[in-house]
């Protein structure tokens, strides 16, 4: 097909949970840009391992499998984020100090540091519309969290 | 520490992850997919002949190449690739995570046993993505006129005369003509608003020919530059015959008519016709339907007929005309009225070039492009050298010298 619809708006905007990230960092759907340099190594488990390599191995095109039936989703921990400079009751919406400064823990005891950043041009998030063959817009993403030093050893105080 | 104060967000990755694909958009692209009406867009890739992956539906998946189209604009996709991974992240319950608590415990990997099951506000990783997909458009932007010419049938009159069945009987002729572009231009990698300018640039028109096949092409015709000056020159004697006044509002059916002949036989199809007044009227749209009333825009029309006239008489410089004799013909294809408006700087910039002093011959397209490259290569060459840090080019100038 020489020719695949790209629409604008998503057919099921998907209804985000409470967002507990900064107001800055929200969109209407939630969805949210974290960049990091290196990659997140997983604790595998015997189910995962395969995953896992398919995602690193083939072209990442082909990773775009639809989450398949929900009751196999599930989350592993990784860490935890922080925004160390920022309160939602406090900091006033023009105040970007805070943007300087975000840590990625990963685990308990390494923590990265990074920063919010807007992105020099807004990203479309795109995807499928369900299973047919054409795409649709899902967010449109203005700032980014980028994490591009390395991991420093912390004491999980 | 200000740490202690900051609320800390879990942060988890989800299996499976979805697939996502990153797409940064020029603020003219992000102005219009906000805009209240927002167009659908579109992702063309060359006709399936020439990429073999035509059952892949992932754009980046064809051979050669993708474009992006706005009704009226197209952008070349990149897929640029990072070092660095980008997750797309979403906030989530963390209710998948407790299902999963004990398994992770069972590994004995106690980093992960965090204040999870507490915090109902997490974020998580749902896909990672190692390339973003960047928008490109070139100065000059693109044109849909060299995909027609592959794409559309040679239409050279006389001779084809003989396999081409003018079938006028259905009245559903616009229709017909309508569906058939359509189907012509989802092949064409540029936006629809370009593939119509196209369209009506080349003077192309749908002819249903006796092939029945379903290609769409099969019954799209560009007629020659000598066809195109033949419509033009009947439709002209048609209109000083009949008194119609072509730089004022006319009905073309009463154009359409003047040409006839004696007997009511068409000289020549009538799609051809049209297009032929299209591409010198104002407001050409190529919208497939029947033309109504409309008036020829006389600059358009000058040098429409003055350069399709060189294309058809003098394409190269051996066959050269001379200039005086060029310009009386050029006069001659145009209302008594207009014939003082002739001269040489009415035709567009480098589609002419005089092989000697007396002639005048048409330069292709192609053609014009290398001419236009050289001038500007050589004249920046220079300031290129100055800034470039590259020897080769920082020498060369003098070592010509």
């Amino acid at each position: 097909m020489p020719s695949i619809p790209l629409h604008p708006r998503a057919i099921s905007p998907s209804n985000p949970h409470d967002n507990p990230l900064p107001n800055l960092l929200q969109t209407p759907s939630g969805l949210a840009l974290l960049e990091l340099q290196g990659t997140i190594n997983f604790p595998s488990t015997e189910e995962q391992q395969p995953d896992e390599q398919q995602s690193q191995d083939q072209d990442p095109a082909d990773n775009d499998a639809a989450p398949t039936a929900t009751g196999t989703t599930y989350e592993t921990p990784l860490g935890k984020l922080m925004f160390p400079d920022y309160s939602p009751q406090t900091t006033s919406n023009d105040d970007t100090s805070w943007m300087k400064r975000v840590y990625l823990y990963v685990g308990r005891y390494q923590r990265m540091t990074g920063e919010v950043k807007k992105l020099p041009q807004p990203i479309a998030v795109v995807q499928r519309r369900g299973e047919t063959d054409e795409l649709e817009i899902l967010e449109v993403v203005k700032f980014k969290m980028i994490f591009k030093s390395r991991p420093e050893p912390v004491n999980d105080s | 520490m200000s740490t202690q104060a900051a609320r800390s967000i879990p942060f988890t990755h989800t299996t499976p992850q979805q697939g996502f694909r990153l797409l940064e958009l020029p603020p003219e692209l992000v102005e219009l997919v906000f805009s209240n009406e927002a167009p659908t867009l579109e992702l063309k890739s060359p006709p399936p002949s020439q990429s073999q992956t035509e059952s892949q539906s992932e754009p980046d998946e064809a051979r050669d190449y993708v474009h992006l189209c706005t009704p009226n604009k197209t952008y070349q996709v990149r897929q640029v690739q990072s070092s660095n991974s980008l997750h797309i992240l979403r906030p989530s319950t963390n209710a998948a995570i407790v299902e999963n608590k004990n398994e992770i415990d069972n590994n004995g990997d106690d980093d992960m046993d965090m204040e999870l099951a507490m915090n109902t506000e997490t974020v998580t990783s749902i896909a990672k993505c190692g390339s973003t997909l960047e928008l490109y458009m070139p100065k000059e932007g693109f044109s849909a006129v060299p995909f027609l010419v592959k794409t559309l049938g040679f239409y050279s009159g006389g001779e084809d005369r003989a396999d081409v069945d003018v079938d006028m009987v259905d009245g559903d002729e616009g229709e017909y003509a309508r569906i058939t572009m359509n189907a012509l231009f989802a092949d064409i990698p540029v936006s629809k608003a370009q593939c119509e300018q196209g369209w009506v640039d080349l003077c192309a028109f749908v002819l249903r020919s006796n092939a029945k096949t379903n290609t769409p092409s099969a019954n799209c015709w560009r007629p020659s530059a000598k066809v195109k000056v033949d419509v033009w020159k009947r439709v002209v004697e048609g209109a000083v015959l009949q008194g119609i006044n072509l730089e004022k509002q006319f009905l073309v059916n009463d154009l359409w008519k003047s040409v006839l002949d004696d007997n009511g036989e068409e000289p020549f199809p009538r799609g051809l016709f049209e297009a032929v007044v299209r591409r010198v009227c104002e407001d050409s749209t190529a919208s497939g339907e029947a033309m109504q009333w409309t008036n020829i825009e006389k600059p358009r029309c000058i040098q429409w007929i003055g350069e399709t006239y060189l294309e058809a008489k003098a394409p190269t410089a051996t066959s050269a005309l001379g200039r005086s004799e060029f310009l009386n013909a050029w006069k001659d294809h145009l209302p008594e009225s207009w014939r003082s408006e002739v001269t040489f700087s009415k035709l567009p910039e480098g589609s002419y070039k005089f092989p000697d002093p007396t002639s005048i011959c048409y330069v292709k397209e192609g053609d014009r492009q290398k001419v236009k490259k050289n001038l500007s290569t050589d004249a920046s060459a220079a300031t290129t050298a100055k800034k470039s840090r590259n020897w080769h080019e920082l020498f060369r100038n003098q070592r010509r010298r």
